[in-house]
């Protein structure tokens, strides 16, 4: 004996690895089916019977459409491999050209040479090591990738915290993609992602400018007029964020990298805070355009 | 050696698509209606395995769908055929008419 409930609970897992969109309209017809089904009479135990085990309803499925393009797998991967791409850059940007800062032992003067003329490259190498890890989840075993995953992004985020604003400050947008292959696919196995975590979205994009902004309105800072156009730009993407439309997301991630490039040409104090907005907008960005939605069930 | 349950199966695969279509062309149908009238023709094992399909052929806007409340207030999704399903229909028929026969000569032969 199962319930209406319980045996729908069972077609949505089985329906997993299908593009949200069909597993929503063929949900809604087995959800209508059932109605008219019992309307006729018909007892839940005999409805389920006669549908079928939510097995080969899964089966047919897969037959029709194929397993997804976008399962919540390729959407692990994906972010995973630009998180360590990330890393890479992030690890040479810290071991070639960032200041090192360290105080020579001999003369007590701060060295500004890099990391690596000042240490030699094998302890350059080291920076290399959050890529590493980060890498972890695409050699282990299916089963255990999604426990990898989480465990890569709470090591990062904790290295990212322990190495101080000057280096770990520099790993923040690594930690970000290692959290955003996290809940990206976990979002994608619970049918996609709604209007919340579209707001979500928008509030993250627009909070970096948010005390910029406050500023220039109470004229405690003053910025020019490219500043201003730079607020506007950051709030229209937001908004689109908002209301989903997937072309903000890949447009916000351009603009995120541009961030991070242009910290590596121009460095600057403010180098580690440019580098980790861009690289909030290259989570988001990517995040955006990648994640399915939710209820997205009337093609016509 | 595939017992007959498995041998129905595969040939139901290639023309259950063909048997929606003939009979949303007779008029719309709303899927409880479909699914009973293919199980009654023995078309199909089980209920469920019909959205699936339905849901693949309304992606390939061979048929499309209209919303109507019941009585109880509930909206009920009824299936029609769109040009596009018309012409999948005709076609399908076109070989038909000339595969099915072939078969039929076999099926003579062996009995």
């Amino acid at each position: 004996m199962i319930t209406q409930d319980d045996y729908f609970a069972a077609v949505r897992r089985e329906l997993r690895d299908l593009d949200p969109r069909y597993r929503e309209i063929v949900l809604a017809d087995l959800r209508e089916h059932f109605a008219d089904a019992t309307e006729q009479g018909r007892s839940t135990d005999e409805v389920t019977r006669a549908l079928g085990t939510p097995r080969e309803i899964g089966e047919r499925a897969y037959e029709e459409f194929g397993r997804s393009r976008t399962t919540a797998e390729q959407l692990r991967t994906v972010l995973t491999i630009v998180a360590i791409g990330i890393a890479v850059v992030t690890a040479v940007v810290i071991a070639f050209l960032l200041p090192s800062d360290a105080v020579d032992e001999g003369t007590g003067e701060v060295t500004t040479e890099t990391l690596a003329a000042h240490l030699g490259f094998a302890a350059a190498l080291m920076t290399l090591v959050p890529a590493i890890i980060t890498a972890v989840p695409l050699v282990v075993p299916r089963r255990v990738r999604g426990g990898a995953t989480l465990a890569v992004a709470i090591i990062l985020t904790f290295l990212a915290l322990v190495g101080g604003i000057s280096i770990g400050g520099f790993y923040l947008p690594v930690a970000l993609l290692a959290w955003a292959a996290v809940v990206v696919p976990w979002g994608a196995r619970r049918g996609g992602f709604g209007a919340v975590a579209h707001v979500i979205g928008a509030l993250l994009v627009i909070a970096p400018f948010a005390a910029l902004t406050r500023g220039v309105v109470t004229r405690t800072v003053e910025i020019a007029a490219w500043g201003y156009l730079a607020i506007a730009v950051i709030v229209v993407l937001g908004a689109l964020i908002g209301f989903g439309v997937r072309a903000a997301g890949w447009l916000l991630l351009a603009l995120g990298a541009a961030a991070m490039a242009v910290t590596l040409v121009v460095p600057s104090m403010l180098m580690v805070v440019a580098w980790s907005v861009g690289g909030v907008y290259v989570t988001i960005g990517l995040s955006h355009a990648l994640a399915p939605r939710r209820g997205r069930n009337d093609i016509h | 050696m595939a017992g007959t349950e498995g041998i129905a199966t595969g040939i139901r695969r290639g023309v259950l698509e063909f048997c929606v279509l003939a009979l949303l062309d007779e008029r719309e149908r709303y899927g409880l209606e479909l699914a009973t009238e293919l199980i009654d023709r023995e078309l199909i094992a089980s209920e469920g395995s019909l959205y699936p399909l339905l849901a693949r052929m309304r992606d390939n806007d061979l048929v499309a769908t209209r919303s109507q409340s019941v009585g109880s207030g509930r909206p009920r999704r009824y299936y029609a055929l769109t040009s596009a399903g018309t012409a999948q229909l005709a076609a399908f028929a076109e070989v038909w008419r000339k595969l099915g026969p072939q078969v039929d000569a076999f099926v003579e032969r062996t009995s």
